[in-house]
């Protein structure tokens, strides 16, 4: 292993820091919108009219995830013409920038339709954004890393993802719990896309002060600069069957397990096992945070035994426990399998004559502690027969809570798996003068389209399996699709990967 | 080095050929037919995503109308990625 000076140590520590503290930014921004989509599509998209439903769902889908190819590849390419600083400044600018617009837009009330087309358009601006920021900051760190630790390095960039989203579910209950829910509800979602502005204030500071990427900075200083770094990756066959052997080994099974453990967990706890907005993200925090050093771990480890090993072995063991595990977590909060302690029942009955509704409400108290509310609210006039609106929320007891946090934070430790090495495996897999294109361009397929799709595919393969003779359907059955682009994922990898990545180039 | 004087064509082997040989030959074989198998599966779903779309775009529900005009878009070129990962598996790009 080359030995570094201390001040080449300070360097790669300061180099990761800038890199780090700008992605996990743009993480944050990234989600916030996601976590305050239900608020959010009050304020921009009323429910009533069609035109903005059709932008909310466009909103959703399109600037979410399908955006963040077309980022990949227009800052990708800026990325290895100019260089990665200014490219992942400019990201980072208009990340924070669309983010903090976002938190100024005027609702529909105000403007009519104007405010969903703003919020649809900073939205794309959001997806464009950070499908250019994660190549270049993976890249930069790794440019910058000694040979034989870059896994170690660039999990620091990899653990900014779930840090993202952590920040975010901590800020939005901060900021929920620092006030009443009217006013969290009228102003208050605000705040947390406003508060962007500063830390993204205080990120470009940090990165304005740091040096180009030395591999980049003599490619430069040689004159060997990709003169088109789009047709050089996708138009030259050795290097396009590498980016197609990224995607379909690596990066699809790698964003379908990532999105599986972070996001379609949490929607699961909340939607399929009915546990309540407060208590669904707790569970979600605290599985993150025993998750996350594990990245550091296999980004480390992945140094030592090879990427290859510890991608595939994270796919398979995904892929092989996803069904017992999901089948646990619903028998967690199954109530059918819990003794109910009847004497416990409370029933509370409101007649609300302004807004003309009756709202009774049922809590259930259970053996093991878990309470159930049920609360039915129905029109005063409703016609005779008509069902009223039903709503339930879990809460679990304290060993329910740990043990669905620990079916959690197992999922968190095999995205770890696979992700932690990833973004040296890419780096590795392409030239210094188009990486930063080469590497983007998969991993936003993979982790955009593939992943990012991955709680409305399997929405749409639980709500197959409804039938008349069984109404409920087969709650597991959406995890057929992670698992099914895990598996092939996993015979694509044991089968194409090299054990080891080629040792020229870097 | 070390690796080129051990198996140089001019060095006698030390096993007889056929222990480690089909080894790689048994693996390079695998790898292409799984390519047809990844040609066959990309073209599969060119034709299979369309025409499971096409009836539920014609309901005209607007959520179903922008989810399924996506997939239809995204995965059918990343379907004929993966159909041109197949052919160069099959034609063996990816050989050892």
């Amino acid at each position: 292993m080359p030995t570094k000076t201390p001040a080449e140590k300070t360097n790669i520590w300061s180099v990761i820091t800038a890199s780090s503290v700008g992605t996990l930014i743009e993480w944050y921004d990234f989600y916030i919108f996601g976590s305050l989509a239900v608020i959010l599509s009050e304020r921009f998209f009323p429910s009533g009219n069609p035109t903005a439903a059709f932008l909310s769902t466009l909103a959703t889908f399109a600037a979410g995830f399908v955006v963040r190819p077309f980022g990949a590849l227009v800052f990708g390419r800026l990325g290895d013409l100019v260089g990665r600083k200014y490219t992942f400044l400019l990201t980072l600018v208009l990340m924070g920038g669309s983010t903090f617009a976002i938190g100024l837009v005027p609702g529909y009330a105000s403007i009519g339709v104007f405010a969903p087309i703003l919020v649809l358009l900073l939205r794309l601006v959001q997806g464009l954004a950070l499908g250019g920021e994660y190549g270049g900051a993976a890249t930069y760190v790794a440019e910058h890393s000694p040979a034989g630790r870059r896994g170690y390095f660039t999990s620091f960039i990899q653990t900014t993802a779930t840090l993202g989203l952590f920040v975010s579910l901590g800020v939005i209950l901060g900021v929920k719990n620092s006030m009443a829910p009217a006013a969290f509800a009228e102003w208050g979602w605000r705040i947390p896309f406003l508060l962007s502005i500063i830390l993204v204030g205080v990120s470009v500071f940090i990165r304005l002060r740091m040096e180009e990427s030395p591999l980049f900075a003599k490619v430069k200083a040689e004159g060997k600069i990709s003169k088109n770094p789009l047709k050089e990756s996708f138009g030259r066959r050795e290097n396009l069957k590498m980016v197609l052997l990224a995607l379909f080994g690596a990066t699809a099974g790698q964003g379908v397990i990532w999105y599986t453990g972070q996001f379609y967990a949490m929607s699961f706890i909340e939607k399929t096992c009915a546990i309540g907005f407060d208590q669904t993200r707790y569970i979600t925090a605290a599985a993150l945070i025993i998750g996350t050093p594990f990245f550091i771990v296999f980004g480390a480890w992945s140094d030592k035994i090879g990427r290859k090993p510890i991608m595939m072995a994270g796919m398979l063991v995904a892929l092989l426990s996803y069904r017992p595990i999901y089948q646990k977590m619903y028998a967690l909060s199954d109530l059918s399998l819990k003794q109910e302690v009847v004497a416990q029942t409370k029933i509370t009955t409101n007649r609300d004559e302004t807004a003309g509704t009756i709202i009774m409400t049922t809590v259930k108290t259970y053996g093991d502690g878990t309470e159930a509310k049920e609360t039915k609210t129905s029109k005063i006039n409703a016609a005779t027969g008509s069902m009223p609106e039903t709503k339930r929320e879990v809460s679990l007891n304290a060993s329910g809570f740990w043990a669905m946090t620990l079916l959690i934070a197992v999922q968190v430790i095999f995205v770890t798996m696979v992700y932690g090495p990833i973004a040296a495996f890419l780096v590795e897999l392409f030239p210094t003068h188009i990486r930063y294109t080469s590497m983007s361009l998969p991993y936003h397929i993979g982790n955009g389209i593939f992943g990012g799709l991955t709680p409305f595919i399997a929405t749409f393969l639980y709500e197959s399996t409804k039938t008349a003779a069984n109404p409920a359907g087969d709650p597991l059955a959406g995890l057929w699709y992670p698992i099914g682009v895990a598996a092939v994922c996993f015979v694509i990898g044991m089968l194409y990967l090299a054990p080891r990545p080629p040792k020229e180039e870097f | 080095m070390v690796w080129l004087r051990r198996n140089s064509i001019f060095q006698k082997p030390q096993t007889p050929p056929f222990v480690h040989q089909p080894i790689f030959s048994q693996m390079n074989t695998l790898k292409k037919a799984f390519g047809i198998a990844w040609l066959l599966a990309g073209i599969a779903t060119i034709v299979y995503l369309p025409l499971h779309a096409a009836p539920i775009i014609a309901a005209g529900k607007t959520e179903d109308i922008v989810f399924w005009t996506i997939m239809v878009f995204i995965f059918i070129p990343i379907a004929l990625g993966f159909c041109l990962f197949g052919w160069y598996a099959w034609k063996g790009e990816y050989n050892g």
